[in-house]
């Protein structure tokens, strides 16, 4: 049996009448129901954290250590009362430091889930050229924390067991880049600082909250269950094929600066503040596009995937649609904008992940 | 992956309503140039000038535990630039800053003992926008019930000037 992958539609499709024929025949077959079965992964990948994910002033800044993660994760079985999902990342850098990168927990009791996500990082911000910055006030340390943090609340889809839905929050400290505008911002004056063209705050904040969807394509692949953009083989025990691993989340966003910015901007450069908050919509979408082989045996099943993982957190904010309430009316003022853009997370890297359910 | 931001940030872009400006409007002032109020030395803002001939002498107290120079260094050469404190009667420590306000370097040592910082002032980055041959230097003690006197100097060594 062989499916085409030609579009989402048909992939989709294609899954859905896959999944269904070998639910039909798996109920025949002499296969141990999965539910009964405890699920383990290792996966080895590229750290989630590196300068590559920023665009704009800040990748030419930005510093993390090259690294590698190693990621171990456990599942209860899904027949149990009580479920229970555990993960952790180790993150080896090129310094040889070794650390925690994340970790993952995730309880299911009663038909709800709830399940929470946290990683980070040090990196620090640097000159792009030489020992100073050009046009740029770093606010605070320079040495920084980047922070993820993703909690999900919600439950499994009744015939797509693979899927979960519900509400979904996720925090992110990052460096941000603030752009500043004064009634001349081509450079100071003698005697003065200089009025930067951009204040960059390492640890800026942003908060999303929304609706969540996910789906585990490598385990579904495992014991034939429903997948997402899933087309895969089956050659006897074989099962190969490629998948899109999905976690989703679209709501409201939220971002502020960690600094006192009026106090910043008063006392470097004695001028009044204008700044807002920004408010909007984001979403994160965390992906896994992988080439999915598996094994299944009367007892146990076995899978390997490898391909491309990664992150895009973005929104839009307000006045991207609306404008901005913002102005410098004199020179006694000075505003500050969130650069839009330049300050969304985009992590991807390769990955290859084992698993086996037992 | 670079072509999937661009389009999702040209996808934004084209969402955007027309008419409505997303940056901030910024009024025409007589001077086309900020015009801030005036600042103690308590601030960058209000940071007192020093010259190389002339040390500071002054007094960090509880009411006043922070205070700002600036110095400029107008000659296209490169040197050795130090920055001294002493004559410290109570833990003072000192930060030395470039044209954009950022750490450039410090000493932050405990005690009353003499605080030193020691560079390499390079010329190629006399610009407005990475130096201009401005530094700010920053005064403090982390003790808000301290008194203590201090001395303040700089010295450039155009000796060693290239």
């Amino acid at each position: 049996m062989k499916i085409q992958s030609l579009s989402l539609a048909s992939v989709l499709s294609s899954s859905i009448v896959l999944t269904s024929a070998m639910a039909y025949s798996s109920a025949a077959s002499a296969y141990e129901d999965h539910r009964n079965m405890k699920f383990t992964s290792y996966t080895f990948k590229h750290s989630t954290w590196t300068e590559d994910q920023y665009v704009g002033d800040l990748k030419e800044v930005v510093n993390f250590a090259d690294a590698v993660a190693h990621a171990v994760e456990f599942r209860t079985p899904e027949n149990a009362k009580f479920k229970l999902n555990v993960g952790a990342a180790v993150r080896s850098d090129a310094n040889g430091d070794t650390e925690l990168e994340s970790l993952l927990g995730a309880v299911e009791a009663g038909g709800v889930f709830i399940r929470m996500e946290t990683s980070s990082a040090p990196g620090y911000i640097a000159p792009e050229e030489g020992s100073k910055f050009r046009n740029k006030y770093v606010a605070g340390e320079r040495g920084f924390t980047a922070k993820y943090l993703q909690v999900n609340i919600g439950k499994s889809l009744d015939h797509w067991p693979a899927a979960r839905w519900g509400l979904g929050y996720i925090h992110v400290q990052q460096p941000g880049t603030l752009n500043m505008y004064t009634t001349s911002s081509d450079g100071g004056y003698s005697g003065l600082p200089n009025y930067p063209d951009a204040i960059i705050d390492p640890e800026y904040q942003h908060d999303l909250l929304g609706i969540w969807l996910d789906v585990d394509n490598l385990q579904a692949a495992m014991h034939d269950s429903d997948g997402f953009m899933l087309a895969m083989n089956r050659k006897g025990g074989f099962r190969y094929g490629w998948g899109l691993t999905m976690d989703m989340i679209f709501g409201a966003l939220k971002s502020h600066s960690s600094q006192d910015l009026d106090k910043i901007v008063k006392d470097n450069y004695g001028l009044d503040l204008e700044y807002n908050d920004p408010f909007g919509i984001g979403w994160s979408i965390t992906y896994r596009l992988e080439f999915i082989t598996a094994y299944r045996m009367p007892s146990s099943n076995f899978g390997l995937s490898f391909g491309l993982e990664g992150r895009a957190f973005q929104g839009f904010y307000s006045e991207d649609f609306f404008g901005t309430s913002l102005s410098v009316d004199d020179g006694s003022e000075a505003a500050l904008q969130l650069g839009p853009g330049d300050n969304m997370v985009f992590q991807y890297g390769p990955f290859v992940r084992l698993a086996w359910e037992m | 992956m670079l072509k999937l931001r661009s389009g999702l940030l040209l996808a934004a872009m084209s969402l955007s309503l027309a008419g409505c400006d997303s940056y901030p409007d910024i009024s025409d002032s007589e001077r086309n140039q900020p015009d801030p109020s005036e600042a103690s030395n308590d601030t960058f803002f209000g940071a007192d000038d020093i010259t190389e001939e002339r040390p500071v002498l002054a007094t960090l107290s509880s009411d006043n535990t922070i205070d700002h120079y600036k110095f400029t260094i107008f000659q296209d050469y490169n040197g050795p630039l130090t920055v001294t404190l002493s004559g410290i009667t109570g833990d003072a420590d000192i930060e030395l800053y470039d044209f954009n306000l950022n750490l450039v370097s410090w000493s932050r040592t405990a005690d009353t003992s003499e605080e030193l910082i020691e560079l390499w002032h390079d010329a190629a980055y006399n610009s407005d926008s990475y130096d201009n041959g401005q530094y700010f230097i920053r005064v403090y003690t982390r003790d808000a019930g301290l008194i203590s006197d201090y001395t303040l100097e700089w010295d450039f060594d155009q000796g060693n000037a290239e």
